[in-house]
């Protein structure tokens, strides 16, 4: 079995849908099989932590994803990342910000 | 209305459960979405993993799949038989997409947006959106239209497929979608890329240097092979005299070209036909 990857995968403020939907798309066609994400939500806005949840739904049928919504310290960029490091269980752990993309053998 | 999408598989097992995990999140609402799946790999015991992998999809609501098998026609020759066994059922278009895909979950409402939007327009071909690397060629960000449009993922309108002739079948793999696409242009049917139809395409020869043998004779024939179809015999020599002499592949190279050289019926000059207003070159056909 190889080891497993975890991808943090760092929204914030007011998500743009079309930007998270590129890097969940992108995550989904990693050739590499033991991958998961943990998507952070980084917003005090409760109606856009709801409507990101629903959104990554059907990604949620292709790739495990676990979501954490932090609501404290917005702004400060590296405090959901340190929140994600410290429920992590996994081999390896790479970042990924919500307007960028991994090709598929990353 | 129904969208039919054809896939051929050719040793494509482990590409499929991924293809068939993204068919089954598909966004349809109403919209019915059948996809024909036809094996080419000629292989039983590869047939079966397909057969394993296609008995584990559970029922969805509005999308029907039906997998099959046929001889290995290649690529051109393989739709237009997909196409021949299903035409009676099909309405004004269909889909072709390659089997190492992954669809985008609102890939088919995106494409109904485009249909509607070009309801008007004498389009032959639509080319749907690779994802993350785009099919490298221009298109015009305004009108959309491009030189020619990648099989891996394509639209077809009905009336023009039927009245250019279909695909070419002396072409085995690789350039037929060239082909299609000049005959469509010389038909002053139009062709544009789709930019928000997107799907993964999961390509594995973007770097020519892994490039399979098979795959480079076949390019490298079918680019000889449409000079001699649509251009002079002075811009089949302009293009063999790249051919290294030492090339290890040039005598397979030359072969094919030959073999399929001798089944055309006849040549046609594009000058004759086309929007001489039109740009033709773009990196992978040159004229």
């Amino acid at each position: 079995m190889i080891g497993k990857w975890t991808v943090i995968l760092r929204t914030q403020g007011k998500n743009n849908e079309l930007e998270l939907k590129n890097a969940l798309n992108s995550l989904v066609a990693q050739t590499y099989e033991n991958l998961s994400v943990i998507l952070t939500i980084h917003t005090d806005n409760n109606k856009t932590a709801k409507d990101t949840l629903e959104f990554i739904k059907p990604f949620q049928k292709m790739v495990e994803i676990s979501p954490i919504i932090i609501k404290e310290k917005q702004g400060n960029r590296s405090h959901p990342l340190n929140v994600a490091l410290k429920s992590l269980n996994s081999d390896f752990v790479s970042f990924l910000d919500n307007d960028d993309i991994y090709y598929p053998p990353h | 209305m129904v969208i039919n999408i054809q896939i051929i598989l050719y040793y494509s097992s482990s590409d499929l459960p991924r293809l068939l995990k993204s068919i089954q999140i598909l966004e349809v609402g109403n919209q019915s979405v059948c996809f024909h799946l036809v094996d080419q790999s000629e292989n039983e015991e590869e047939y079966d993993k397909v057969l394993k992998q296609y008995n584990e999809i559970k029922q969805i609501q509005n999308i029907s799949i039906d997998l099959t098998k046929q001889k290995n026609y290649g690529f051109g020759k393989g739709h237009n038989e997909i196409y021949r066994k299903n035409k009676d059922t099909y309405k004004d278009f269909f889909v072709i997409l390659n089997p190492d895909s992954i669809l985008h979950s609102d890939l088919t409402t995106n494409i109904l947006i485009y249909l509607n939007q070009l309801e008007h327009l004498n389009w032959g071909l639509l080319e749907l959106q690779q994802f993350p690397s785009e099919s490298p060629k221009y298109y015009n960000p305004v009108t959309l239209e491009t030189n020619w449009a990648s099989g891996a993922g394509l639209i077809v309108r009905l009336e023009p497929f039927e009245t250019i002739g279909m695909f070419d079948e002396n072409i085995f793999m690789y350039g037929e979608d060239v082909d299609l696409s000049i005959r469509m242009r010389m038909n002053k049917y139009k062709i544009l890329t789709l930019p928000n139809a997107k799907f993964t395409h999961l390509t594995k020869d973007t770097d020519v240097s892994k490039e399979s043998k098979f795959a480079r004779v076949n390019k490298q024939a079918a680019e000889l092979y449409l000079r001699y179809k649509f251009a002079k015999d002075k811009d089949v020599e302009k293009y063999a005299s790249f051919i290294n002499a030492n090339d290890p592949d040039r005598k397979d190279i030359l072969s094919e070209f030959e073999r399929m050289k001798n089944k055309l019926n006849k040549r046609t000059y594009y000058k004759n036909f086309v929007d001489k207003n039109q740009d033709y070159t773009n990196i992978r056909w040159t004229l």
